[in-house]
This record gives C-alpha cells, structure tokens and sequence, in this order.
C-alpha cells in the first residue's frame, strides 16, 4: 500500500468544500471527470464572479485518499485565482503539495482535468448568458 | 496503431536447438525443444489462440492444465541448461498467461493494450447518465450512513436491492465484453470496424470500471450499517 503524507491524510480526515451548489445557481461552471483505470469519480464545482475571478469552490469525490486529498487541496487553490490562472494549474503543484507518491499522479491529473471542464462549463454558460444579454 | 497486431504476433523467433524461426510458441514445431520466449510473448499466440480475443474459458482452462504438466521444471531436471532456464521462462509466462486471459476484463484490457491503445488514455468523460447515477447512489449511502432506527433498515433494504441491481449489471456488461471480443474484426479488416471495435471495448471497459467502484462502495456501507 501506497504510504500517505501527512496533508494528503489531513485533507482525506478533515476535507475542505465537500458537497455541491444549489440546483440552478448561476455562475456556477460544473466539471465531472473519471479514471477508467481505478474507477474514480470526481465532481468539482466552480463558483466564479462576471469578472472571472473563482469566489468559492465545491468538491464531491468518490474514489482513494489521494484522489479526495488532491481534490480537497484543489478547491483551496483556486479561490480568489482568475479563471486564466485557475487553467493554468498543473497537476504537478498537487504532486508536490500533498507529496503524492507516482502511482497516485493520475489522481492529481484527475484534479487538473476537473478544473478545466469546470471552467469550460462556466465559459459556456457565461458566453450564453451575455448573448442572452446582449440581445435583449 | 492496429497495424501493430499481425506483424506482432508473426513474428518469428529462432528455436535455440534447430535454429528454424517459429511464430510464439512453447515447442519449436520442428524439433520440439522447449522454447526460450521473450517476456513478451504474445498470450493468446502462445495458448494457440492467435488473433481470437474472445476465447472458451473452458478450452483456455485445458490448454493451460496441459501445457502446465508438458512445460514444468520437474520433467527438466535432466536436461540441459538452456532447458531448465526455458521450462522455468516458460512455466512464469504460462502462468501470466492464463491469469490474464481467463477473466474477460483483463483479458480485455490486456487486448485494448495489444492494440496500442490503454483504458486511461483519452478517457477522462464518464458518461453523464453514469456519474448521475454515481451520485444519485453514493447521495444514497450517505443517508444510510446517517440513518437510524427504522429508516435505516428502510434504507438498508434499498440500498440491498441497489447492490443486486449493480450486480446484474455487471454480469451484462462483462458479457457484453465477451461478446466485443467474440466478434472482433480480423486482423486484416479495414481501419474502421478496427477502431469501432476499440472504442466499444474501451467503453465498456470504463463503464464496468466505475460501476465496480461503486459496488464496492455500496457493499462497505451495507456491511458498516
């Protein structure tokens, strides 16, 4: 068995942000990915203002410690980030935060690929709310 | 990509006694010295199933007890170096062999890599209707996990029925697989039943993989309630 830091332990006993958004809330982007290989599933919830600035952060992850931890760390990391830079992180801040030993990265690319279909999701949903603005 | 399969399992490797190339096998077909195989030797090849990923389970069980006996140290021990060093090679591969292809998901995995391609690559969407489903049941242990009195054992009676449901479902999608492999293309088709085979492999391969993790999840709630 893989042996755990101590933040990936900290994260997985005490995770911060766990649950969803209100059904319907508005600028909410949602990201749901998978790992096929282990059969983890991760929903993150990104909360982010017309300025594009991510003001609070929701997780539910259903797989191992390191999946939870890195998804847990990574609802810290982003708050108060722009949408630009909250992109721009790479798993490869989770691996050296929570110290996540090889056969756990996958977990931590899981965690960059939930940021990125979050985000995607809410430039949707922001692209379609101006149109819809702009055209009333 | 799926170029890679015949010319794989076509090539040849020299018999060490009588120096005739053979395909993967554990007899040279010519002198019938034990052969030394690379640690990559094609399985299905080896077992005399080249090229047909959706083998018996049965028949796979035969030729593995069979060749077991006719490749085992012990019938070495008077033999020559090269011998002992290939009935001992061979006995691990065997072995790998059928540990790996007598489940149809390893097997299937272990194809889907053959074919050079992997269950991770490219393939982080879950399908939405699936992680809905994820949700709606790990929301649903979560309330059993907080249940008391008489809506626990509600909920435990629920949550029994989801875990059976799963189960079946599990049965289904493994049979699918088996199904997948039964009627995969030639080696000489064309690229696109190739690739359509490869996604639909690949897909229940994922699909199976998430519902298991939930069915594990599923069972540690119902054995913790």
């Amino acid at each position: 068995m893989a042996s755990y830091s101590d933040k990936v332990i900290d994260h997985y006993a005490n995770p911060r942000n766990v649950g969803s958004f209100e059904k319907g809330e508005e600028n909410v982007g949602t990201g749901i990915v998978g790992a096929p290989e282990c059969g983890d599933v991760m929903k993150l919830q990104l909360k982010i203002s017309d300025e594009g600035v991510v003001q609070d952060a929701r997780f539910k992850t259903f797989g191992c410690g390191s999946a939870i931890a890195s998804s847990s760390y990574v609802t810290e990391l982003v708050k108060g980030k722009t949408v630009d830079e909250v992109e721009q992180i790479k798993n490869s801040i989770i691996v050296e935060e929570l110290s996540l030993p090889p056969v756990k990265i996958h977990c931590s690319v899981l965690a960059e690929d939930a940021i990125k279909a979050a985000v995607k999701d809410w430039r949707e949903h922001h692209e379609k709310k101006k149109d819809g603005s702009a055209a009333a | 990509m799926a170029a890679a399969l015949p010319s794989e399992s076509e090539r040849r490797i020299p018999c060490w006694r009588c120096r005739q190339p053979n395909p993967p096998a554990f007899f040279c077909p010519n002198c019938e010295a034990i052969q030394l195989l690379p640690s990559n030797a094609d399985y299905l090849a080896l077992l005399g199933f080249a090229g047909r990923p959706g083998i018996e389970t049965d028949e796979l069980q035969r030729r593995y007890y069979d060749l077991s006996r006719r490749l085992h140290p012990d019938r070495f021990q008077t033999g020559s170096a090269e011998e002992q060093r290939a009935s001992v090679r061979a006995s691990a591969l065997l072995n790998d062999a059928f540990r790996t292809l007598k489940d149809v998901e390893s097997r299937g995995r272990w194809w889907l890599e053959r074919a050079g391609d992997s269950l991770g690559r490219e393939n982080n969407q879950v399908p939405p209707r699936l992680a809905a489903e994820v949700f709606e049941v790990q929301e649903k242990l979560a309330e059993l996990r907080a249940a008391s009195g008489s809506e626990r054992e509600a909920l435990q009676s629920e949550t029994r029925g989801i875990l059976e449901a799963l189960s079946s479902r599990l049965g289904d999608e493994r049979a699918a697989v088996q199904s997948t492999l039964e009627e995969w293309p030639d080696a000489s088709a064309e690229e696109e039943p190739l690739g359509e085979a490869r996604s639909r492999l690949k897909q229940l391969l994922s699909e199976i993989s998430y519902l298991r993790t939930l069915e594990r999840d599923v069972r540690r709630a119902l054995e913790e309630s």
